[in-house]
């Protein structure tokens, strides 16, 4: 081997910084494997590079709100809620990285080291078996070749250093995990929960559980981590390190161990196939700024780029094994890619509670599980979809007048009456016309190809937001709630942030690009632990899952090198 | 300088003096360089004076201290639509006429006494020419945007935390402080 490429041999290669990055860089460094950690992107460093983390609202040249220009010139990230003058600095301009809409498709992205972990709404819903069967029980896509029994210590363990606050609350079809202490309800999602569970079977309102230390353990602090501080900043980066982010937790982890080698500024061109061996032989990267080349060697690979940059780094590396794109024998590849739909909202407001409200802030919310076709099939639509539950007084100020009066009166915000909504989190059906696709001319900076999108609603979308509102127009009704409105965005996809799918997990390699380790059927040593291995969405926010599913798949790679199998 | 460039120097003066009609003054510059809006350093000040109004400044600071005239010009400057802005400029010059047709002077150097009935006009919002009555709500609204998102105000009126490090789901009205805006 020559002395470069000895320099550029590891025992590991992770291709993405982001959630399930950081979390494979993390499982491979404390199994004691060099590690090559590729980043795309920028480096982003806990606390030094959360620029507006510390600033008051007044601080803001917009307060808060992103330049017109900006907005025009970028419309599918600025329909973004978190795409704001505090953490704009974070997503992808749609100028700065462009792709192909076949159809409406809002691609947000997060291009630098903690990826999207950095501005995530840090919801982490176990899945149940409800879940995992679902494909096979109502026949769509393939089986999923887990069950949640596969899955549940590594939730466990991913939970315990991540940090999950959450009450148990026993419920079958979203599994009580290890959890660190909830923040309270609201006076009126505690009266919700109520009237829920005296009107309606297996309908549960509950504390939504999420990613933020309310009491940090040991394992916390070792991490440098303290606790959240409820400041609801969180897309700003944290300075307590109060939720979880790749860039607080899993990387200065494996930083620690001293097996980490963290590459920003690499753009990943391919996975070099290596046709003596029969299996991948390492990366071929692009420096971002130089354009400069260079090929990096592994044993094994984690391929975790996020899911739809997945595929196309899939589709890209190309040989003459693979034609069609890396494992790709049997043409599934960017096919069944699928999503969440959040189209649907509902709000209304409360008349009682008049002599309660809250007082500081909590970066979380109540939830509501999936209660539709759990147990078995009872609408004209397949599965269901969940629920968030808000509730909150805001202040309410008469601004008609002008002079002394107006000045009085924005001093003397009334309280408002309490408000409350729901957003609709729906699962969608995979299907093999959803698809991304390569361009066949067009190309970026890099001379890589540009990704096509084409991705759409079906039918059993457009039921089952007729069935939400329907449903939750009983419920608040039953609550007594007034006031109620409901809203179809008609956002195209995307905007749910949860695109999954394309390179699915199953039993089969006819009919699936992965197998139960999430290693590729036709390439031993390619690992895909990022939301492309997804084989059907559910309801649950999903990065909880693919970071169990991460760690998972490091345990049994490992245990793969060491019997020598990879 | 030689004679040749001093006369081309000369020629050039005099073509620009000769082009401005003799009585008018040029109107003054803005202070402050705008990327869309096109005002001057009058109508700046006629902004100012009725942000001026709508938020006073009395024992406490007003619209003028906070520098909320400022924020309410940078906003529409910045995150309105160009639809927006050219309603702000039509309304605004518009609004000028109005007051010289009434007046037959300036915003300016109307007294305080008028300037107020000017601005309790436009308030109320009756029967005001096109686009007048979209000015004043822009100006109006982010005017208030700016005083109740500055700094006095989210500091000595409501305050702001910037690290609460608490959250009571349900607690009675009255234990809670009214200064804090939660």
């Amino acid at each position: 081997m020559s002395n470069s490429k000895q320099a550029n041999t590891f025992d590991a290669i992770v291709i993405g910084a982001g959630m399930s990055g950081g979390w494979a860089a993390k499982e491979l460094c404390d199994k004691g494997y060099k590690t090559l950690l590729l980043e795309r992107g920028r480096n982003v460093q806990h606390l030094k590079d959360y620029p507006t983390t510390n600033m008051y609202p007044w601080e803001f040249r917009h307060h808060g709100e992103v330049p017109a220009e900006i907005q025009a010139a970028n419309p599918s990230i600025s329909r973004c809620y978190a795409y704001r003058e505090d953490a704009m600095h974070f997503f992808v301009k749609d100028t700065e990285h462009p792709y192909v809409q076949d159809k409406p498709f809002d691609w947000i992205r997060g291009y630098q080291v903690g990826g999207k972990s950095i501005m995530w709404a840090r919801q982490t819903q176990r899945w149940s078996d409800y879940d995992f069967e679902g494909p096979q029980r109502d026949g769509f896509a393939v089986d999923w070749p887990i069950r949640y029994k596969d899955l549940a210590p590594w939730y466990s363990y991913v939970e315990k250093f991540v940090g999950i606050s959450g009450n148990k609350d026993g419920i079958p079809n979203l599994p009580d995990g290890e959890f660190l202490p909830p923040w309270e309800l609201t006076c009126v999602e505690d009266y919700f929960k109520g009237v829920v569970a005296k009107n309606y079977e297996n309908r549960h309102v509950i504390y939504a559980r999420c990613a933020h230390l309310t009491k940090p353990q040991d394992i916390h602090k070792e991490q440098g981590r303290n606790q959240c501080q409820g400041r609801s900043l969180c897309q700003r980066g944290c300075p307590f390190g109060g939720y979880f982010n790749s860039n607080s937790t899993t990387i200065p982890w494996a930083q620690k161990t001293g097996n980490l080698t963290l590459q920003p500024f690499s753009v990943v061109h391919s996975i070099i196939y290596d046709e003596h061996k029969g299996k991948a032989g390492g990366v071929r990267v692009i420096d971002a700024n130089t354009k400069a080349v260079t090929e990096y060697y592994a044993p094994v690979i984690f391929l975790n780029a996020g899911a739809l940059n997945t595929n196309l780094i899939l589709m890209h590396s190309t040989s003459s094994r693979f034609p069609n794109g890396l494992g790709n024998e049997n043409g599934l590849l960017g096919k069944y890619v699928a999503f969440h739909n959040y189209r649907a909202r509902i709000s209304g407001t409360h008349d009682g509670f008049k002599e309660f409200t809250t007082d500081g802030r909590r970066p979380t919310s109540a939830y509501v599980p999936r209660f539709r076709n759990v147990f078995k099939q009872e609408t004209d639509f397949l599965r269901g979809y969940a629920a968030s539950f808000y509730s909150g007084r805001f202040p309410q100020r008469d601004t008609s007048g002008f002079g002394e009066a107006l000045k009085q009166q924005l001093g003397n915000a009334t309280l408002g009456p309490w408000y409350v909504s729901s957003q609709m989190m729906g699962e969608t059906i995979p299907k093999e016309s959803n698809t991304v696709s390569l361009h066949a001319q067009q190309k970026d900076e890099w001379g890589i190809p540009l990704l096509r999108i084409n991705i759409d609603y079906d039918d059993n979308d457009e039921k089952m937001i007729k069935d939400f509102f329907e449903q939750f127009k009983d419920m608040f009704g039953k609550a007594g709630f007034t006031n109620i409105e409901t809203y179809d965005s008609k956002q195209a996809p995307g905007l749910d942030i949860h695109e999954m799918g394309g390179v699915r997990m199953g039993h089969d390699p006819k009919t699936s690009l992965l197998n139960k380790w999430n290693q590729l059927h036709a390439c031993k040593n390619v690992f895909v632990t990022d939301g492309a291995c997804m084989t059907s969405t559910s309801t649950q926010n999903p990065s909880l899952t693919y970071m169990a599913l991460t760690a998972r798949a490091v345990d049994y790679a490992v245990s793969e090198m060491k019997k020598g199998n990879l | 300088m030689n004679r040749r460039s001093a006369l081309r120097t000369l020629m050039v003066v005099t073509a620009g003096v000769t082009l401005l009609p003799s009585c008018v003054q040029r109107p003054r510059k803005a202070a402050v360089a705008y990327k869309h809006l096109q005002l001057n350093g009058e109508e700046e000040d006629l902004l100012a004076t009725m942000a001026a109004i709508i938020i006073p400044t009395t024992t406490t600071p007003g619209a003028k201290e906070t520098g909320a005239h400022r924020f309410a010009l940078t906003m529409i400057d910045d995150c309105c639509s160009a639809k927006d802005q050219e309603q702000f400029q039509d309304g605004l010059h518009k609004f000028q006429a109005m007051v010289k047709e009434k007046d037959g002077s300036t915003f300016g150097k109307c007294t305080p006494a008028q300037q107020q009935q000017w601005v309790a006009m436009l308030n109320d919002g009756k029967s005001l020419p096109h686009n007048v009555d979209a000015f004043y709500h822009m100006l109006k609204r982010y005017t208030i945007e700016g005083f109740t998102g500055s700094q006095y105000f989210l500091t000595k009126v409501r305050v702001y935390e910037l690290v609460p490090s608490r959250f009571h789901g349900c607690i009675a009205v009255n234990k809670v402080s009214p200064s804090i805006d939660n």
